[in-house]
């Protein structure tokens, strides 16, 4: 009876230590792939990009039939270009004068903010409020010349004061 | 107490630690983490791990419009940013939930050259 019950017991505490053991190589394969990710930005001084979402359909088709026209393959349809892409890139319209108001007292707001190089919570809510009245292109640029600005540590932001 | 019963306590102690093993998923923390270079910057993290640090300042967001999309992480002290209108990159910010681990890079120009993101089962989701 005493030995069936160690026996029992010593077979529990494998498949404890297995189970455990288990979850310490899983662990392991998260950190490895968390520095992995880390990896593409190493401080050496290159980003390297490990997303191909980024591929421009439009260019991918245009280099495909380009290696298969320069294989001897006839041009076929796909290589024209679809006139729904032509129309997605045709230019925004023009601003209305209050959106030129609005861009113009945003710019202002954005060069204050940088040449002072701090931004607190109320200070980031006015500027995201300001930043939303102007055109979308525009909203892109001036977020873009804050990002700048601090990935860079020229704008210091309190915490919780994120201008977009 | 009997030999017995100490040898049914064990017995019992053990098969308690053996199913409390079996039954739990692997849980992990991605803390959030915000470094630049001369390159660029890099930022990731989980929304429920970042919420759930103890120093009451980091935190990570992503905005999205229809026409561009920004990320950032503060943590330590420290900025990262980055922002796109590339529509694929858009999609995938608008495809985070509320849990998600994200990690993104940005240039000099502060435009996001890479940005990818997780969901996974053993992040801490967000706790008040």
């Amino acid at each position: 009876m005493r030995s069936s019950i160690l026996v029992a017991l010593i077979g529990l505490g494998s498949c404890f230590l297995g189970v455990c053991i288990g979850r310490g190589s899983r662990a392991e394969l998260r950190a490895e792939r968390d520095a992995a990710l880390a990896a593409a930005a190493r401080p050496d001084g290159e980003v390297r990009p490990v997303c191909m979402a980024t591929i421009d359909p439009d260019v991918l088709r245009s280099e495909l039939a380009r290696a298969l026209h320069a294989n001897g393959a006839p041009p076929t349809a796909a290589t024209e270009p679809e006139p729904t892409a032509t129309a997605a890139k045709a230019p925004p319209p023009p601003p209305s004068p209050q959106q030129e108001a609005a861009l113009e007292k945003v710019q202002g707001d954005v060069d204050r903010t940088l040449a002072r190089g701090t931004l607190n919570v109320a200070e980031a809510e006015d500027l995201r409020n300001a930043i939303h009245q102007v055109q979308a292109d525009a909203q892109f640029e001036l977020t873009r010349r804050l990002i700048v600005a601090m990935n860079q540590g020229q704008l210091k932001i309190e915490p919780h004061a994120f201008p977009f | 107490m009997t030999k017995s019963k100490v040898m049914g306590l064990l017995m019992g102690g053990a098969i308690v630690l053996f199913t409390a093993a079996a039954s739990a998923g692997w849980k992990g923390n991605a803390w959030p983490n915000a470094s630049c270079n001369s390159a660029g910057c890099w930022g990731s993290g989980s929304f429920g791990t970042t919420r759930a640090t103890s120093n009451n300042s980091d935190e990570m967001l992503c905005y999205q419009s229809p026409t561009y999309a920004a990320c950032t992480v503060y943590a330590g002290g420290v900025t990262a940013s980055c922002g796109t209108t590339d529509p694929n990159m858009i999609a995938v910010i608008r495809s985070l939930n509320s849990d998600a681990y994200i990690y993104f890079a940005s240039d000099t120009t502060g435009k996001c050259t890479t940005i990818s993101t997780y969901n996974d089962s053993g992040y801490v989701p967000k706790t008040p």
